[in-house]
């Protein structure tokens, strides 16, 4: 596989994950909800 | 209402009626609640919980350092600290016939001789 | 004014008064008409805590779910959908638990503002699920009877059948639907038995109850006619009329009870209001203060007068069955040596350290296994693809970076099961009653303690949970510590540390540096509880209410503990699969672009290889020394290429501020990530060891690789003090964006999130800063 295509690969993906993360934290805190919701959450109110 | 304690022991005025403050109650023992004492918003809460005056209460264990107090009340465990137990007023004297209404000002007066509260 | 069907005032009962409440059992038609103007029926769980509302949410909603906020207040709204027989659907609303509905904390509040229809964002339900505790009957009643004043459909749900058979109750639904006219549907919320019934039972539930008649005080009864009256003259705006009840009389009737019991409400505040109205008010309390009659305790008194006769009624005390009473007295035998004073805090901290050394000696091998699985897949998986920047971000980047937080899944998943076990049995709970005494002492509540365990999985759920308790102080306090309990993203970190430099030394040895750990991070919560409660203390104020319960000891359900596990696991998968990936391969591209120059390459790269000239011997044979010169300049190369790279240069910047705690720019760069998630930590170093060693096609070993790391002049980077220096920071900084923004959402601010993030991070600087320069000048 020639560089430049490796390059653009890799260029894509990181700039998805970048947006993916920023997505990611901002919703938190906005949300009424849960702000982790990868978190073990156990209802022990 | 009065916010003092009870001595242990202190009769209420002529009656041989023995009263304790319920922290000092012994564990494995019972007694019946006299009165509830303390601020509005403790006495609800414990008079809620079902601490009515008449009705028996089982000290059944202490935590290490003496508090908190686990109790059996009308059939359940409640937990209490020692410093909310102060407030409720027991007797041992389980024969003694106690109103559900008896108001903490009741007991600074009792009729003499008699043996209800 | 006054409805036909009380008595007046004028002639007071002859026999000690009974009062008897107008009828409120509206005509079907109206009710029912009600009812279908509106296709989704909407229901609100209503009980004591503990009652296991929860369970019957769950139980009706299963999936279909959704938490939120109530504006303007911390208070978690648990709203969810559950399908009727005839297809129809429910919305169901999961209120807070609460014992009264005089609330004497938020939570309480939502759920009485809420029956009472005072919310403008949560209109009043249909129909109220009271769910009762049956082996807790008489208190779970109270709430009951103060549900029955409110006008609305209400469904017993007598719960929990099952814990008061055990104890030799049984309790008689149908009596109980008798006494209280409504209909009583029995379940056992955690199996799932009586769901269906229950469903039926909301389904066609249209009546209002009548009001029960309890006994009053003769006085008390009489002050409640000569207020009544007054409020329906002088306030009449604050009662709507309502088309079953257009004289409103019952809804005075109870709020004039409620002004004299002293009770509070946004209602009886405008009650108050009134110069009328308080007058009488005052005049009434002093009549009844001068006969010592307390309507407050007159009303409770009261009320439990009428469970009392219910509870004759309808509970049967049952010769228990051989087997449940054997259970009864192990349970008690049980609760003498566990809560005994001395005892059972020495158990308590046994079983704790028993946790942290099963997680060791089990999870060890089990980690080995997994990266050995890992470096296999990662040889095999990517052997197609030739070298280059793709293959580097798949290999270097994601499957090394991800993988060594995944290995770490053996532990997580021993911890919840350890933490499930002891909860599910009941020992947690007990836990908090030895607890609660040292907690006070600093300032602390017995009810922090459920929150600050539950912060040992994840501070988030933990800080949440804080909404039970009352005082406003004592939940900031509570917190403001949360982040100390070292909670499970930290375990990854923890684990790669004291097993890389710790693993000779045993399992024993491990296990307590584990708890050396956790108890850090509890001591510097007790601290810094301490301190801020400080000024509180010097201003009197008084600790709030503390009353927990005990619930009985049973044996912990597999199949609910199994569920916990997956649950942690599943999250935690979830998490490395989601945030730490991105991360991942971030840092990854942070650490690779952009490379050194040719130049800095070929220096560093000649440099390596008179390293290795001049380390070898007179009897190493050329072909490995050649073979030595090859890997030392690749690995050369690649090191400079990584501190070309913005890690690089940024971990060099910060280099000079870390140095003094025993950490190189390496570390630094891990430490930056962390700050994201704690675990990316590990994948941090995972992606610069691999990049920085680019030589065969297998994942560098973590451990290993940290453990062999050196600097140019060959002296080792890490030592075990370094570990330890990194531990401690770890227990300390606050590192986690997701919980500062819960903090900032709970505390409404973010004057208390900023305070505790850079307080954290000093004091998380000062004391590896003291470990690492105390460890030096002790000759570590």
């Amino acid at each position: 596989m020639p560089d430049w295509i490796q390059h653009a690969i890799v260029a894509v993906i990181v700039l998805t994950c970048l947006i993916l993360l920023i997505r990611r934290f901002r919703r938190s805190p906005r949300h009424g909800g849960k702000a982790c919701d990868s978190c073990p959450s156990r209802d022990r109110h | 209402m009065p916010q003092t304690l009870l001595d242990p022991g202190l009769a209420f005025g002529e009656l041989a009626v023995p009263t304790a403050s319920l922290d000092r109650l012994p564990v494995g023992d019972q007694a019946r609640i006299v009165t509830v004492l303390g601020d509005p918003r403790t006495r609800r809460r414990l008079l809620e919980m079902g601490l009515c005056p008449g009705v028996l209460i089982t000290n059944v264990r202490r935590a290490p350092m003496r508090d908190p107090i686990a109790y059996q009340v009308r059939g359940y465990h409640l937990s209490l600290r020692a410093e909310q137990a102060e407030h409720v007023i027991v007797t041992t004297d389980l024969s003694v016939e106690i109103s559900a209404g008896t108001h903490p000002a009741n007991t600074t007066e009792a009729t003499a001789g008699s043996r209800k509260v | 004014m006054l409805a036909p069907t009380l008595p007046t005032p004028q002639k007071p009962p002859p026999v000690p008064a009974k009062f008897k409440m107008p009828d409120l059992l509206a005509p079907p038609a109206a009710a029912t008409a009600a009812a279908s103007s509106s296709p989704i029926r909407r229901v609100a769980l209503a009980g004591n805590p503990n009652a296991g509302k929860t369970t019957v949410f769950n139980a009706l909603t299963g999936l279909r779910q959704k938490v939120a906020n109530y504006p303007g207040i911390t208070v978690e709204k648990k709203t969810g959908r559950a399908r009727l027989a005839d297809g129809t659907w429910l919305e169901v609303l999961d209120l807070p638990g609460t014992y009264s509905l005089e609330p004497q904390s938020p939570d309480e509040a939502i759920a009485a503002t809420i029956l009472r229809d005072q919310r403008e964002d949560t209109p009043a339900p249909d129909v109220v699920i009271a769910v009762v505790d049956a082996s807790n009957l008489a208190r779970n009643l109270f709430l009951v009877s103060q549900l029955l004043e409110l006008g609305l459909p209400i469904v017993v749900a007598l719960n929990m059948m099952d814990v008061a058979e055990r104890q030799g109750l049984t309790v008689d639904p149908v009596a109980l639907s008798e006494a209280l006219h409504l209909p009583v549907i029995p379940i056992i919320g955690h199996q799932g038995k009586g769901i269906d019934a229950l469903k039926t039972a909301i389904a066609t539930a249209s009546a209002v109850p009548p009001l029960p008649a309890w006994n009053l005080p003769e006085a008390l009864w009489e002050e409640l006619h000569r207020l009544t009256p007054i409020l329906l003259e002088h306030a009449p705006g604050a009662f709507p009329e309502t088309p079953v009840d257009p004289s409103r009389t019952a809804p005075v009737f109870i709020a004039a009870r409620r002004l004299l019991a002293a009770e509070t409400g946004p209602l009886l505040k405008k009650l108050h209001e009134n110069p009328h109205v308080s007058a009488a008010l005052a005049a009434s309390l002093e009549r009844l203060a001068a006969l010592k009659i307390d309507p407050m305790q007159a009303d409770i008194v009261a009320r439990y007068g009428w469970i009392d006769t219910l509870v004759t009624a309808a509970v049967v005390t049952t010769p228990v069955a051989p087997g449940a009473r054997a259970q009864k007295r192990w349970s008690e035998r049980l609760d003498a040596v566990l809560l005994h004073p001395i005892a059972g805090l020495a158990i308590f901290a046994v079983v704790m350290a028993g946790v942290f050394v099963t997680i060791f000696t089990i999870a060890g091998p089990l980690n080995d296994a997994f990266s050995d699985a890992i470096s296999w897949l990662g040889a095999v998986g990517f052997s197609g693809l030739d070298g280059g920047p793709l293959r580097s971000l798949l290999l270097d980047g994601i499957v090394a970076g991800v993988a060594s937080v995944v290995v770490f899944v053996p532990q997580i998943a021993l911890l919840f099961l350890c933490l499930g076990i002891l909860e599910d049995s009941g020992y947690l709970a007990r836990a908090a009653f030895l607890m609660d005494r040292l907690l006070a002492k600093v300032g602390l509540h017995g009810k922090s303690f459920i929150p600050l365990l539950s912060s040992f999985a994840c501070a988030i759920p933990g800080i949440m949970a804080t909404r039970t308790i009352d005082s406003r102080r004592e939940r900031l306090g509570t917190i403001l510590v949360a982040p100390f309990m070292s909670c499970s993203a930290r375990l990854p970190v923890y684990a790669l540390l004291i097993g890389a430099f710790f693993a000779s030394a045993g399992p024993l040895v491990q296990g307590g540096l584990l708890l050396g750990c956790y108890a850090l991070g509890i001591a510097a919560a007790a601290v810094v509880a301490w301190a801020f409660g400080l000024r509180a203390r010097r201003r009197g104020e008084r600790g709030s209410t503390f009353i927990l319960e005990l619930p009985t000891y049973k044996r912990p359900q597999a199949s609910l503990v199994a569920w916990q596990v997956w649950n942690g696991c599943k999250a935690f998968l979830t998490k490395a699969g989601t945030t730490i990936f991105c991360l991942t391969v971030l840092i990854w591209a942070a650490c690779t672009y952009p490379g050194a120059p040719d130049a800095a390459r070929t220096t560093a790269a000649d440099q390596a290889e008179q390293f290795v000239r001049t380390a070898a011997t007179a009897e190493t044979q050329p072909h490995e020394v050649d073979a030595a010169i090859a890997t030392a300049r690749t690995n050369a190369e690649a090191q400079t290429d990584l501190e070309h790279s913005i890690a690089g240069r940024l971990g060099h910047l910060i280099e000079p501020a870390i140095e003094p705690l025993g950490f190189d720019w390496k570390i630094g760069v891990g430490l930056v990530g962390a700050f994201a998630a704690r675990e990316v930590f590990n994948s941090t170093l995972a992606v610069i060891y691999n990049l920085g060693a680019r030589d065969a096609d297998d994942i560098t070993d973590l451990s290993t690789a940290i453990r062999t790391d050196r600097r140019a002049d060959g002296t080792l980077i890490w030592r075990p003090l370094t570990a330890v220096s990194l531990l401690v920071w770890f227990v300390l900084a606050m590192q986690c964006i997701s919980t500062t923004a819960v903090v900032r959402r709970e505390t409404g601010g973010w004057t208390w999130p900023m305070i505790q993030l850079v307080g954290m991070n000093i004091m998380a600087y000062i004391a590896s800063l003291i470990v690492f320069q105390g460890g030096r000048w002790l000759g570590y």
